[in-house]
């Protein structure tokens, strides 16, 4: 099909569903959801927010040394490692992103972290990097998945 | 029409103008009651773009709840490179698909260890819960449920801000930081998945 017809067909779908999806009610928030807002903005919840912070930190460093340790002695894991970003991106990685295991691991994976960030290097908050390492053995690749600052 | 666009593009840049004005009382003052006319403003923008992405209205109330915490929190990082708003769509697609990933990665665990083959279920019209259906129950609104459940995330994303929250294919680009051809190239393969669905209402 010509490009042009394609782009015209494109555009009278888009008028039509323009005119079916636009017209639909929006949702609403949930009324009580300004309380609920003010409350976590509350000195003590802000408090316990910034500590849980501190442990995520914590606990993603040695989930990192320990991903090194295991990873270097092969078999099936499965990591979870939180980073918290933290300041400006220093170049944009996509996931998925193929580390080479296990010498690169612990080096690569909260780097990776705190990399996945908004292009514009604004913040979006905590970086959850799940790393799967199945079956590989010294030498072999590993996946690394972002669940947010990902890849749009 | 001509006079129209040029009105709508008048009132949108009052709406960033006013946008920057409450963004500098929020850095000045520091409280939430100065963060209340954004919150208002956008509250249902937020919630509406979550819910379609998630298909799931508790999820979406929870990822407005920290969307809108993230962006008090780090109001101060806002450059002002772009628009207010892209800069909230895009924290909230961010956070409704971050949700979504993470329920996926949930029930992959919770089916590993029972067994069982839990329902994905992500943008069903589920019973009572959804907008369409406490406002009222069409047959559209489960069509379009259905339909979307049937796009990826990132096609969902852009049918979503296009269709649902009228966005132009520049703010969709802003906001997946993306090209426009990205997103056109995105709503055409969005369209031929949601025509059969949605063929009949056309």
């Amino acid at each position: 099909m010509p490009v042009e017809n394609e782009e015209r067909e494109r555009q009278e779908t888009e008028k039509r569903l323009e005119g079916l999806l636009g017209g639909m009610i929006r949702g609403r928030a949930p009324d009580g959801l300004w309380d609920r807002l003010t409350e976590s903005l509350g000195p003590e919840a802000r408090a316990a927010r910034e500590s849980a912070r501190w442990r995520q930190r914590l606990v993603g460093g040695l989930v990192a040394m320990a991903a090194s340790v295991l990873v270097a002695a092969g078999g099936w894991y499965w990591f979870v490692v939180a980073g918290q970003v933290t300041g400006p991106a220093v170049g944009t990685v996509a996931p998925p992103v193929v580390t080479p295991a296990p010498s690169a691991v612990a080096a690569q994976v909260i780097p990776t972290a705190v990399a996945l960030l908004d292009r514009e290097g604004e913040t979006l908050g905590q970086v959850h990097v799940v790393y799967e390492a199945s079956n590989f053995l010294p030498g072999e690749m590993v996946l690394v998945t972002a669940g947010e600052g990902y890849d749009n | 029409m001509a006079l129209g666009r040029q009105h709508d593009a008048a009132n949108e840049g009052n709406a960033e103008a006013e946008d920057l004005v409450y963004v500098e009382r929020v850095l000045r003052e520091g409280t939430p009651e100065a963060f209340r006319p954004l919150y208002e403003r956008y509250k249902d923008k937020v919630y509406s773009t979550a819910y379609r992405i998630t298909g799931d209205a508790s999820l979406a109330e929870d990822v407005t709840h920290d969307v809108f915490l993230l962006v008090y929190e780090r109001l101060g990082q806002f450059r002002r490179r772009s628009r207010f708003s892209s800069w909230l769509y895009r924290v909230t697609v961010n956070r409704a698909t971050d949700a979504v990933r993470r329920r996926r990665r949930e029930r992959w665990l919770f089916r590993a260890r029972v067994g069982e083959d839990a329902e994905e279920g992500e943008v069903a019209a589920t019973a009572e819960r959804t907008p369409e259906r406490a406002v009222e129950a069409t047959e559209l609104a489960e069509a379009v449920a259905g339909a979307l459940k049937e796009l990826s995330l990132k096609l969902r994303t852009v049918v979503v801000l296009r269709y649902f929250e009228g966005l132009r294919y520049e703010e969709i680009a802003e906001v997946i930081g993306r090209s426009v051809g990205t997103v056109k190239s995105r709503l055409s393969r969005a369209h031929e998945k949601l025509w059969p669905g949605l063929e009949k209402f056309l």
